[in-house]
């Protein structure tokens, strides 16, 4: 199955996966890394503690606060050592999209993030589609 | 083919607009709400934020049952979203529904019962709804498309 990882610098993880969960209902396959809230919790054994949790069959996406932060840059490291898709740079909408994918691939994974950049707007002057008919 | 017909007092927002049209295979979203057809605003932000490929028509509800029962409906997996539940009663009566998804009206003074957290209704929205459940129409109350489907009896009602 698919298995999205959230990962961020505090709490903000868990507070996208609330939104998520608020828009999209219950997120069984949604699991959340908040780094540095515990200071005696090194980031990576809660890396390995998350992916203990998953079968070897399980498609992982990790998704990252910001790139060439701490918490991107420990997962860069894994890359060659674990099988997962990572993307840096967590925004609701392109979240909303990727929870919505039943089996991601990095091509998969690319398109749903071109999507979410999409959707970061300035409102101001927005100027909407004509009225559609059947 | 109507896929779902949602009461909805928000009508189309982010939860109706990602949730259920991925959970339904969706094409099109009819909005049917005499307000919002008559609103330039509302319409201008729900044509704004309709998920991208959507095909969106917003119309009131005498020209909603008109639309669908002509037939021009019938090509597309149609969710179609109302702002109450006279409203939603009328599309399934005169359109022949068989089922009415509840899916969040607002708590008001006038309201004497709650449906579950997101949907509260007045005495007589109850009656309404509690015709439809003798006429065999399914009443369902559910947020997302991932929650149960709890659909109600008269009892309920």
């Amino acid at each position: 199955m698919a298995r999205i990882v959230l990962a961020s610098h505090g709490r903000l993880a868990d507070g996208m996966r609330n939104t998520l969960s608020f828009i999209l209902g219950d997120l069984p396959n949604v699991s959340t890394i908040c780094a540095y809230v515990d200071q005696d919790v090194s980031l990576r054994s809660q890396i390995d503690q998350t992916f203990a949790k998953f079968s070897p069959e399980d498609v992982v996406v990790v998704v990252t606060d910001i790139f060439g932060g701490s918490v991107n840059n420990e997962f860069m490291g894994l890359l060659g050592e674990k099988d997962f898709i990572l993307v840096a740079g967590m925004n609701m909408p392109m979240l909303v999209e990727l929870v919505s994918e039943d089996a991601p691939t990095v091509e998969g994974i690319q398109r749903v993030v071109d999507r979410g950049k999409q959707s970061i707007l300035v409102c101001n002057g927005l100027v909407s589609g004509e009225a559609e008919e059947f | 083919m109507i896929k779902l017909c949602r009461v909805d007092h928000r009508l189309l927002h982010g939860q109706v607009a990602f949730s259920w049209c991925h959970a339904l295979g969706a094409d099109a979203i009819l909005v049917a709400s005499d307000a919002a057809a008559s609103d330039p605003i509302r319409m201008k932000t729900m044509r704004l934020a309709k998920p991208v490929g959507m095909k969106l028509v917003i119309k009131s509800i005498d020209d909603s049952v008109a639309a669908i029962k002509s037939g021009v409906t019938d090509k597309y997996k149609l969710l179609v979203v109302t702002g109450s539940v006279a409203d939603g009663a009328r599309l399934v009566e005169e359109c022949g529904i068989p089922s009415l998804n509840l899916g969040g009206t607002e708590k008001t003074e006038q309201t004497t019962k709650s449906l579950g957290i997101a949907v509260h209704v007045t005495d007589q929205e109850r009656e309404i709804l509690r015709g439809l459940v003798e006429k065999g129409v399914e009443v369902e109350v559910r947020q997302v498309a991932k929650d149960k489907k709890a659909v109600l009896s008269a009892a309920d009602l």
